[in-house]
Protein backbone atom coordinates (compact mmCIF):
# COMPACT_ATOMS: atom_id res chain seq x y z
CA UNK A 1 0.00 0.00 0.00
CA UNK A 2 1.52 3.34 -0.96
CA UNK A 3 0.96 6.83 0.34
CA UNK A 4 1.76 10.21 -1.12
CA UNK A 5 4.49 11.53 1.22
CA UNK A 6 3.79 15.11 0.15
CA UNK A 7 0.11 15.17 1.06
CA UNK A 8 -0.98 17.06 4.17
CA UNK A 9 -4.12 16.05 6.06
CA UNK A 10 -6.05 17.95 8.69
CA UNK A 11 -8.67 16.73 11.12
CA UNK A 12 -12.26 17.53 10.18
CA UNK A 13 -13.40 20.83 11.70
CA UNK A 14 -16.40 19.26 13.41
CA UNK A 15 -14.62 16.35 15.03
CA UNK A 16 -14.30 16.56 18.79
CA UNK A 17 -11.64 14.68 20.71
CA UNK A 18 -12.54 13.58 24.20
CA UNK A 19 -11.00 11.53 26.97
CA UNK A 20 -13.82 9.43 28.43
CA UNK A 21 -13.23 7.08 31.35
CA UNK A 22 -9.54 7.26 30.59
CA UNK A 23 -9.94 6.39 26.93
CA UNK A 24 -9.48 8.55 23.88
CA UNK A 25 -12.62 9.01 21.79
CA UNK A 26 -13.57 10.86 18.67
CA UNK A 27 -17.09 12.27 18.70
CA UNK A 28 -18.40 12.88 15.19
CA UNK A 29 -19.56 16.46 15.31
CA UNK A 30 -20.94 17.16 11.86
CA UNK A 31 -23.00 15.65 9.10
CA UNK A 32 -19.98 15.13 6.89
CA UNK A 33 -18.85 12.31 9.16
CA UNK A 34 -20.57 9.48 7.41
CA UNK A 35 -22.19 6.45 8.94
CA UNK A 36 -21.20 7.21 12.51
CA UNK A 37 -23.69 9.84 13.60
CA UNK A 38 -24.88 7.80 16.58
CA UNK A 39 -21.55 6.17 17.27
CA UNK A 40 -18.45 6.91 19.23
CA UNK A 41 -15.13 6.25 17.56
CA UNK A 42 -12.07 4.86 19.25
CA UNK A 43 -8.54 4.59 17.91
CA UNK A 44 -6.02 1.97 18.98
CA UNK A 45 -2.67 3.14 20.25
CA UNK A 46 -1.06 3.03 16.81
CA UNK A 47 -3.83 5.06 15.26
CA UNK A 48 -3.77 7.51 18.16
CA UNK A 49 -0.05 8.15 17.69
CA UNK A 50 -0.60 8.92 14.01
CA UNK A 51 -3.79 10.95 14.67
CA UNK A 52 -1.95 13.21 17.11
CA UNK A 53 0.43 14.23 14.35
CA UNK A 54 -2.28 15.31 11.92
CA UNK A 55 -1.88 19.01 12.58
CA UNK A 56 -2.76 20.24 9.10
CA UNK A 57 0.85 21.28 8.49
CA UNK A 58 3.02 18.18 8.42
CA UNK A 59 3.46 16.15 5.23
CA UNK A 60 2.68 12.45 5.60
CA UNK A 61 6.31 11.71 4.75
CA UNK A 62 7.41 13.79 7.73
CA UNK A 63 4.92 12.06 10.00
CA UNK A 64 6.26 8.65 8.94
CA UNK A 65 9.82 9.78 9.64
CA UNK A 66 8.93 11.08 13.10
CA UNK A 67 7.00 7.95 14.08
CA UNK A 68 9.74 5.63 12.79
CA UNK A 69 12.21 7.48 14.96
CA UNK A 70 9.98 7.68 18.06
CA UNK A 71 8.95 4.01 17.95
CA UNK A 72 12.23 2.67 16.53
CA UNK A 73 10.29 0.86 13.85
CA UNK A 74 11.07 0.39 10.16
CA UNK A 75 9.55 3.20 8.02
CA UNK A 76 7.97 0.57 5.76
CA UNK A 77 5.83 -0.78 8.60
CA UNK A 78 4.89 2.75 9.69
CA UNK A 79 3.92 3.63 6.11
CA UNK A 80 1.51 0.69 6.01
CA UNK A 81 -0.09 1.75 9.29
CA UNK A 82 -0.40 5.36 8.16
CA UNK A 83 -1.88 4.31 4.86
CA UNK A 84 -4.41 2.02 6.54
CA UNK A 85 -5.44 4.72 8.97
CA UNK A 86 -5.74 7.46 6.34
CA UNK A 87 -8.02 5.18 4.31
CA UNK A 88 -10.22 4.51 7.34
CA UNK A 89 -10.38 8.16 8.36
CA UNK A 90 -11.05 9.41 4.83
CA UNK A 91 -13.84 6.86 4.43
CA UNK A 92 -15.57 8.43 7.44
CA UNK A 93 -14.65 12.00 6.47
CA UNK A 94 -12.85 12.40 9.76
CA UNK A 95 -9.97 14.06 7.91
CA UNK A 96 -9.51 16.11 4.76
CA UNK A 97 -6.62 17.54 2.81
CA UNK A 98 -5.20 20.71 4.30
CA UNK B 1 3.37 -0.39 16.95
CA UNK B 2 0.50 -2.68 17.10
CA UNK B 3 -2.17 -4.63 15.96
CA UNK B 4 -5.87 -4.75 16.18
CA UNK B 5 -8.50 -2.64 14.38
CA UNK B 6 -7.14 0.91 14.04
CA UNK B 7 -10.50 2.65 14.00
CA UNK B 8 -13.50 1.23 15.81
CA UNK B 9 -16.95 2.71 15.55
CA UNK B 10 -19.11 1.80 18.53
CA UNK B 11 -22.90 2.17 18.57
CA UNK B 12 -23.95 3.91 21.78
CA UNK B 13 -25.85 0.98 23.32
CA UNK B 14 -22.77 -1.20 22.88
CA UNK B 15 -20.43 1.41 24.31
CA UNK B 16 -18.14 -0.66 26.51
CA UNK B 17 -17.25 2.21 28.81
CA UNK B 18 -20.75 2.64 30.25
CA UNK B 19 -19.93 0.37 33.18
CA UNK B 20 -16.61 2.07 33.79
CA UNK B 21 -18.33 5.46 33.77
CA UNK B 22 -20.97 4.13 36.15
CA UNK B 23 -18.29 2.82 38.50
CA UNK B 24 -16.76 6.29 38.48
CA UNK B 25 -20.23 7.68 39.29
CA UNK B 26 -19.95 10.08 36.36
CA UNK B 27 -23.01 12.05 35.28
CA UNK B 28 -23.52 10.37 31.90
CA UNK B 29 -26.25 12.72 30.81
CA UNK B 30 -28.02 15.90 31.79
CA UNK B 31 -30.95 17.95 30.72
CA UNK B 32 -31.04 21.70 30.65
CA UNK B 33 -34.25 23.68 30.52
CA UNK B 34 -33.04 26.78 28.72
CA UNK B 35 -36.35 28.57 29.21
CA UNK B 36 -39.55 28.09 31.18
CA UNK B 37 -41.44 30.09 28.54
CA UNK B 38 -43.48 28.61 25.73
CA UNK B 39 -45.39 29.92 22.73
CA UNK B 40 -48.16 27.40 23.46
CA UNK B 41 -50.24 27.30 26.61
CA UNK B 42 -50.98 23.60 26.93
CA UNK B 43 -53.43 22.73 29.64
CA UNK B 44 -51.46 19.71 30.83
CA UNK B 45 -47.97 21.22 30.89
CA UNK B 46 -45.81 21.51 34.00
CA UNK B 47 -43.56 24.29 32.66
CA UNK B 48 -44.92 26.82 30.21
CA UNK B 49 -44.89 30.45 31.24
CA UNK B 50 -46.07 32.92 28.58
CA UNK B 51 -43.60 33.54 25.76
CA UNK B 52 -43.48 37.25 26.56
CA UNK B 53 -42.96 36.83 30.32
CA UNK B 54 -40.21 39.41 30.83
CA UNK B 55 -39.46 38.41 34.42
CA UNK B 56 -39.03 34.77 33.46
CA UNK B 57 -36.75 35.79 30.60
CA UNK B 58 -34.57 37.92 32.87
CA UNK B 59 -34.02 34.96 35.21
CA UNK B 60 -32.83 32.66 32.43
CA UNK B 61 -29.26 31.44 32.40
CA UNK B 62 -27.13 33.43 29.99
CA UNK B 63 -25.32 31.72 27.14
CA UNK B 64 -22.10 32.19 29.11
CA UNK B 65 -23.58 30.50 32.20
CA UNK B 66 -24.83 27.60 30.10
CA UNK B 67 -21.36 27.25 28.59
CA UNK B 68 -19.82 27.08 32.06
CA UNK B 69 -22.25 24.36 33.18
CA UNK B 70 -21.63 22.38 29.99
CA UNK B 71 -17.86 22.71 30.41
CA UNK B 72 -18.07 21.29 33.91
CA UNK B 73 -20.40 18.48 32.82
CA UNK B 74 -18.10 17.44 29.99
CA UNK B 75 -15.12 17.57 32.31
CA UNK B 76 -17.00 15.18 34.62
CA UNK B 77 -17.70 12.73 31.78
CA UNK B 78 -21.14 13.65 30.43
CA UNK B 79 -21.83 12.31 26.98
CA UNK B 80 -25.41 13.26 26.27
CA UNK B 81 -27.38 16.44 26.80
CA UNK B 82 -31.06 17.17 26.37
CA UNK B 83 -32.06 20.74 25.59
CA UNK B 84 -35.60 21.31 26.74
CA UNK B 85 -37.91 24.00 28.09
CA UNK B 86 -40.52 25.43 27.96
CA UNK B 87 -40.04 25.74 24.26
CA UNK B 88 -36.25 25.95 23.77
CA UNK B 89 -36.51 27.46 20.28
CA UNK B 90 -38.00 30.59 21.82
CA UNK B 91 -34.52 31.65 22.88
CA UNK B 92 -32.84 33.80 20.28
CA UNK B 93 -29.49 32.22 21.12
CA UNK B 94 -30.79 28.65 20.78
CA UNK B 95 -28.51 27.98 17.79
CA UNK B 96 -25.46 29.25 19.68
CA UNK B 97 -26.28 27.07 22.67
CA UNK B 98 -26.92 24.00 20.51
CA UNK B 99 -23.75 24.47 18.52
CA UNK B 100 -21.64 24.99 21.63
CA UNK B 101 -22.90 21.78 23.22
CA UNK B 102 -22.26 19.85 20.01
CA UNK B 103 -18.77 21.28 19.73
CA UNK B 104 -18.03 20.23 23.28
CA UNK B 105 -18.45 16.64 22.09
CA UNK B 106 -21.89 16.08 23.56
CA UNK B 107 -24.59 14.10 21.80
CA UNK B 108 -27.52 16.50 21.86
CA UNK B 109 -31.26 15.88 21.87
CA UNK B 110 -33.89 18.61 21.71
CA UNK B 111 -37.49 18.55 22.93
CA UNK B 112 -39.66 20.93 20.93
CA UNK B 113 -43.22 21.49 19.76
CA UNK B 114 -41.75 22.18 16.28
CA UNK B 115 -43.85 25.29 15.73
CA UNK B 116 -40.80 27.56 15.56
CA UNK B 117 -38.61 25.38 13.33
CA UNK B 118 -37.15 27.65 10.64
CA UNK B 119 -34.68 27.25 7.78
CA UNK B 120 -31.99 28.48 10.17
CA UNK B 121 -32.63 25.51 12.47
CA UNK B 122 -32.76 23.09 9.57
CA UNK B 123 -29.35 24.30 8.30
CA UNK B 124 -27.90 23.91 11.78
CA UNK B 125 -29.32 20.42 12.31
CA UNK B 126 -28.16 19.32 8.87
CA UNK B 127 -24.62 20.50 9.45
CA UNK B 128 -24.45 19.37 13.07
CA UNK B 129 -26.99 16.56 13.42
CA UNK B 130 -28.74 16.13 16.74
CA UNK B 131 -29.00 12.73 18.34
CA UNK B 132 -32.71 13.32 17.94
CA UNK B 133 -35.36 16.00 17.91
CA UNK B 134 -38.32 14.86 19.96
CA UNK B 135 -41.52 16.52 18.81
CA UNK B 136 -44.72 16.52 20.84
CA UNK B 137 -47.91 15.67 18.96
CA UNK B 138 -51.00 16.93 20.75
CA UNK B 139 -53.51 16.12 18.05
CA UNK B 140 -53.78 15.42 14.35
CA UNK B 141 -56.64 17.79 13.68
CA UNK B 142 -56.55 21.51 14.21
CA UNK B 143 -59.48 21.30 16.60
CA UNK B 144 -57.87 18.79 18.96
CA UNK B 145 -54.35 20.15 18.67
CA UNK B 146 -55.39 23.70 19.48
CA UNK B 147 -57.78 22.54 22.21
CA UNK B 148 -54.63 21.32 23.98
CA UNK B 149 -52.22 24.13 23.05
CA UNK B 150 -54.81 26.93 23.37
CA UNK B 151 -52.79 28.78 20.77
CA UNK B 152 -54.65 29.67 17.56
CA UNK B 153 -52.67 28.85 14.44
CA UNK B 154 -50.33 26.49 16.31
CA UNK B 155 -51.48 23.38 14.42
CA UNK B 156 -50.44 24.78 11.07
CA UNK B 157 -47.07 25.90 12.46
CA UNK B 158 -46.51 22.51 14.09
CA UNK B 159 -47.29 20.70 10.87
CA UNK B 160 -45.01 22.98 8.84
CA UNK B 161 -42.15 22.59 11.35
CA UNK B 162 -42.47 18.82 11.56
CA UNK B 163 -42.63 18.54 7.76
CA UNK B 164 -39.46 20.63 7.45
CA UNK B 165 -37.62 18.32 9.82
CA UNK B 166 -38.80 15.18 8.08
CA UNK B 167 -38.17 16.49 4.54
CA UNK B 168 -34.59 17.24 5.53
CA UNK B 169 -34.05 13.83 7.10
CA UNK B 170 -33.42 15.22 10.55
CA UNK B 171 -33.70 12.45 13.11
CA UNK B 172 -37.15 12.99 14.62
CA UNK B 173 -38.82 11.07 17.39
CA UNK B 174 -42.44 11.64 18.23
CA UNK B 175 -44.22 11.57 21.53
CA UNK B 176 -47.80 12.16 22.52
CA UNK B 177 -49.18 13.01 25.91
CA UNK B 178 -52.49 11.23 26.41
CA UNK B 179 -54.99 13.68 27.84
CA UNK B 180 -58.66 14.11 28.40
CA UNK B 181 -58.57 16.76 25.64
CA UNK B 182 -57.17 14.42 22.98
CA UNK B 183 -58.23 11.02 24.27
CA UNK B 184 -60.94 10.48 21.66
CA UNK B 185 -58.44 11.20 18.90
CA UNK B 186 -55.62 9.20 20.42
CA UNK B 187 -55.87 6.19 18.08
CA UNK B 188 -55.45 8.59 15.14
CA UNK B 189 -52.56 10.36 16.89
CA UNK B 190 -50.81 7.05 17.49
CA UNK B 191 -51.40 5.95 13.93
CA UNK B 192 -50.11 9.28 12.56
CA UNK B 193 -46.95 9.01 14.63
CA UNK B 194 -46.27 5.39 13.74
CA UNK B 195 -46.77 6.11 10.05
CA UNK B 196 -44.28 8.93 9.79
CA UNK B 197 -41.46 7.79 12.00
CA UNK B 198 -39.23 4.80 11.41
CA UNK B 199 -38.14 5.20 14.98
CA UNK B 200 -40.16 4.44 18.08
CA UNK B 201 -43.06 6.60 19.09
CA UNK B 202 -43.83 6.97 22.75
CA UNK B 203 -46.93 8.08 24.54
CA UNK B 204 -47.29 9.16 28.10
CA UNK B 205 -50.52 9.33 30.09
CA UNK B 206 -48.79 10.24 33.36
CA UNK B 207 -49.19 13.94 33.96
CA UNK B 208 -47.35 15.45 36.88
CA UNK B 209 -48.05 18.81 38.40
CA UNK B 210 -46.31 22.10 37.74
CA UNK B 211 -42.84 22.98 38.92
CA UNK B 212 -44.00 26.48 39.92
CA UNK B 213 -46.92 25.11 41.97
CA UNK B 214 -49.45 27.38 40.20
CA UNK B 215 -52.76 26.20 41.70
CA UNK B 216 -55.00 27.27 38.84
CA UNK B 217 -52.78 25.57 36.29
CA UNK B 218 -52.46 22.50 38.51
CA UNK B 219 -56.24 22.20 38.53
CA UNK B 220 -56.15 22.24 34.73
CA UNK B 221 -53.57 19.44 34.71
CA UNK B 222 -55.72 17.37 37.06
CA UNK B 223 -58.66 17.87 34.73
CA UNK B 224 -56.57 16.51 31.85
CA UNK B 225 -55.60 13.33 33.70
CA UNK B 226 -57.06 10.11 32.39
CA UNK B 227 -58.87 7.66 34.56
CA UNK B 228 -56.93 4.48 35.41
CA UNK B 229 -59.08 2.32 33.12
CA UNK B 230 -58.40 4.67 30.20
CA UNK B 231 -54.68 4.46 30.85
CA UNK B 232 -54.89 0.68 30.88
CA UNK B 233 -56.87 0.71 27.63
CA UNK B 234 -54.18 2.85 26.03
CA UNK B 235 -51.41 0.60 27.26
CA UNK B 236 -53.24 -2.44 25.95
CA UNK B 237 -53.68 -0.77 22.57
CA UNK B 238 -49.92 -0.79 22.08
CA UNK B 239 -49.62 -4.55 21.82
CA UNK B 240 -45.82 -4.73 21.68
CA UNK B 241 -45.31 -2.37 24.59
CA UNK B 242 -47.93 -4.12 26.67
CA UNK B 243 -46.38 -7.52 25.96
CA UNK B 244 -42.93 -6.26 26.91
CA UNK B 245 -44.26 -4.70 30.09
CA UNK B 246 -46.10 -7.88 30.95
CA UNK B 247 -42.94 -9.93 30.47
CA UNK B 248 -40.94 -7.87 32.93
CA UNK B 249 -43.73 -7.36 35.46
CA UNK B 250 -42.67 -10.28 37.68
CA UNK B 251 -39.23 -8.73 37.95
CA UNK B 252 -40.63 -5.26 38.52
CA UNK B 253 -42.83 -6.44 41.34
CA UNK B 254 -40.33 -8.60 43.21
CA UNK B 255 -37.52 -6.11 43.58
CA UNK B 256 -36.19 -6.58 47.09
CA UNK B 257 -34.53 -3.20 47.44
CA UNK B 258 -37.52 -1.34 48.72
CA UNK B 259 -38.34 -4.15 51.11
CA UNK B 260 -35.01 -3.81 52.90
CA UNK B 261 -34.77 0.00 52.76
CA UNK B 262 -38.39 0.83 53.42
CA UNK B 263 -37.79 4.30 54.77
CA UNK B 264 -35.35 5.34 52.06
CA UNK B 265 -36.89 7.99 49.84
CA UNK B 266 -34.77 7.76 46.73
CA UNK B 267 -34.75 4.13 45.69
CA UNK B 268 -35.02 5.37 42.11
CA UNK B 269 -32.29 6.38 39.68
CA UNK B 270 -32.48 10.12 40.41
CA UNK B 271 -29.00 11.58 40.51
CA UNK B 272 -27.29 8.26 39.81
CA UNK B 273 -26.26 8.90 36.22
CA UNK B 274 -27.95 12.13 35.29
CA UNK B 275 -29.11 15.49 36.54
CA UNK B 276 -31.32 18.35 35.51
CA UNK B 277 -30.74 22.11 35.44
CA UNK B 278 -33.57 24.64 35.38
CA UNK B 279 -33.59 27.75 33.23
CA UNK B 280 -32.38 29.78 36.22
CA UNK B 281 -29.56 27.44 37.16
CA UNK B 282 -31.22 25.25 39.77
CA UNK B 283 -29.64 21.79 39.87
CA UNK B 284 -31.92 18.86 40.67
CA UNK B 285 -31.36 15.12 40.77
CA UNK B 286 -34.20 14.80 38.30
CA UNK B 287 -36.45 17.23 36.53
CA UNK B 288 -39.53 17.16 38.85
CA UNK B 289 -37.60 17.16 42.14
CA UNK B 290 -38.33 20.69 43.30
CA UNK B 291 -38.45 20.25 47.08
CA UNK B 292 -36.63 23.36 48.40
CA UNK B 293 -34.30 21.26 50.59
CA UNK B 294 -33.20 19.15 47.64
CA UNK B 295 -32.20 21.69 45.04
CA UNK B 296 -28.82 23.33 44.49
CA UNK B 297 -28.25 26.75 42.97
CA UNK B 298 -25.48 26.56 40.37
CA UNK B 299 -25.22 30.34 40.44
CA UNK B 300 -23.84 29.97 43.98
CA UNK B 301 -21.78 26.83 43.64
CA UNK B 302 -20.19 24.50 41.15
CA UNK B 303 -21.57 21.49 39.35
CA UNK B 304 -18.84 19.41 40.99
CA UNK B 305 -20.05 20.40 44.47
CA UNK B 306 -23.64 19.64 43.47
CA UNK B 307 -22.76 16.25 42.00
CA UNK B 308 -20.12 14.93 44.36
CA UNK B 309 -21.33 16.39 47.68
CA UNK B 310 -25.00 17.32 47.43
CA UNK B 311 -26.36 14.35 45.44
CA UNK B 312 -25.08 11.60 47.77
CA UNK B 313 -26.53 13.49 50.74
CA UNK B 314 -29.95 13.73 49.06
CA UNK B 315 -29.97 10.10 48.03
CA UNK B 316 -29.47 9.01 51.63
CA UNK B 317 -32.53 10.90 52.89
CA UNK B 318 -35.07 8.79 54.71
CA UNK B 319 -38.70 9.21 55.62
CA UNK B 320 -39.62 9.48 59.27
CA UNK B 321 -43.24 8.59 58.58
CA UNK B 322 -44.48 5.20 59.67
CA UNK B 323 -47.30 5.45 57.15
CA UNK B 324 -44.76 5.77 54.32
CA UNK B 325 -42.77 2.77 55.53
CA UNK B 326 -45.90 0.68 55.73
CA UNK B 327 -47.43 1.86 52.46
CA UNK B 328 -45.40 3.22 49.53
CA UNK B 329 -42.05 2.33 51.11
CA UNK B 330 -42.86 -1.35 51.06
CA UNK B 331 -45.31 -1.57 48.18
CA UNK B 332 -44.50 -4.32 45.68
CA UNK B 333 -46.19 -2.28 42.94
CA UNK B 334 -43.90 0.72 43.33
CA UNK B 335 -42.27 0.08 39.95
CA UNK B 336 -45.66 0.19 38.24
CA UNK B 337 -46.60 3.36 40.06
CA UNK B 338 -46.23 7.00 39.12
CA UNK B 339 -45.23 7.59 42.73
CA UNK B 340 -41.79 8.92 43.45
CA UNK B 341 -40.68 11.45 46.07
CA UNK B 342 -40.55 14.22 43.46
CA UNK B 343 -44.07 13.59 42.13
CA UNK B 344 -45.43 13.14 45.65
CA UNK B 345 -43.97 16.52 46.59
CA UNK B 346 -45.54 18.22 43.57
CA UNK B 347 -48.90 16.71 44.55
CA UNK B 348 -48.87 17.27 48.28
CA UNK B 349 -45.88 19.36 49.34
CA UNK B 350 -44.35 16.28 50.99
CA UNK B 351 -41.89 13.80 49.57
CA UNK B 352 -43.32 10.82 51.41
CA UNK B 353 -47.06 11.21 50.93
CA UNK B 354 -49.28 8.49 49.56
CA UNK B 355 -51.10 9.74 46.44
CA UNK B 356 -54.37 7.94 45.86
CA UNK B 357 -54.57 8.63 42.12
CA UNK B 358 -51.12 7.12 41.56
CA UNK B 359 -52.04 4.16 43.73
CA UNK B 360 -55.19 3.51 41.74
CA UNK B 361 -53.26 3.56 38.47
CA UNK B 362 -50.61 1.19 39.85
CA UNK B 363 -53.25 -1.26 41.01
CA UNK B 364 -55.07 -1.07 37.71
CA UNK B 365 -51.83 -1.70 35.83
CA UNK B 366 -50.94 -4.59 38.10
CA UNK B 367 -54.36 -6.10 37.61
CA UNK B 368 -54.06 -5.81 33.85
CA UNK B 369 -50.52 -7.13 33.74
CA UNK B 370 -50.76 -9.86 36.34
CA UNK B 371 -54.41 -10.90 36.02
CA UNK B 372 -54.86 -10.36 39.71
CA UNK B 373 -57.21 -8.33 41.81
CA UNK B 374 -56.23 -5.18 43.62
CA UNK B 375 -58.62 -3.05 45.56
CA UNK B 376 -59.02 0.54 44.51
CA UNK B 377 -59.40 2.09 47.92
CA UNK B 378 -60.24 5.72 47.38
CA UNK B 379 -61.51 8.11 44.81
CA UNK B 380 -59.57 10.02 42.17
CA UNK B 381 -61.36 13.27 42.85
CA UNK B 382 -58.50 15.24 44.35
CA UNK B 383 -55.93 14.25 41.77
CA UNK B 384 -58.13 14.35 38.71
CA UNK B 385 -60.38 17.35 39.14
CA UNK B 386 -63.45 17.97 37.09
CA UNK B 387 -63.37 17.24 33.41
CA UNK B 388 -64.18 19.91 30.88
CA UNK B 389 -67.52 18.34 30.16
CA UNK B 390 -68.45 18.77 33.81
CA UNK B 391 -68.22 15.07 34.63
CA UNK B 392 -65.95 13.71 37.34
CA UNK B 393 -63.17 13.08 34.80
CA UNK B 394 -63.26 9.37 35.42
CA UNK B 395 -65.41 6.67 33.97
CA UNK B 396 -66.29 4.89 37.21
CA UNK B 397 -67.04 6.18 40.63
CA UNK B 398 -64.38 5.42 43.19
CA UNK B 399 -64.80 3.91 46.61
CA UNK B 400 -64.08 0.25 47.00
CA UNK B 401 -63.76 -0.44 43.30
CA UNK B 402 -62.23 -3.81 42.62
CA UNK B 403 -59.95 -4.28 39.64
CA UNK B 404 -60.17 -7.57 37.90
CA UNK B 405 -59.20 -7.27 34.27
Amino acid sequence: MSIDPEIIYRKSDTVVEREIAGEFMIIPGGAEVTGDEENLITLNSTARAIWDKLDGQKRLGKIVEELASEFETAPGKIKNDVSELMTALLKRNLIGTA
Amino acid sequence: MAGNEMVTSIPLPEFYLWNKLREQKAPLSFEIEITARCNNSCSHCCINLPANDRLAQEKELSFQEIKEIANQAVEMGSLWCLITGGEPLLREDFCDIYLYLRQKGLLVSVFTNATLISEKHISLFKKYPPRDIEVSVYGVTQETYERVTRSPGSFEKFFRGLSRLLENNIHVRLKAMALHSNFEEFPEIASFCRNITKDYFRFDPFLHLRFDGDRTRNDEIKTERLAPEDIIALERSDVDRFKALKAITPKLTTNGTFMTNRNRLFGCGAGKESFSVSCDGIFRLCSPLWHPDYIYDLRRGTLGEAWWDFVPWVRERKSQKRAFVEKCGSCPLINLCMWCPAHAHLESGELDSHIQYFCNIAKARAAALMNEQFYWEGTNEESMGKAQDGSSGKRQAGGGYCWSL
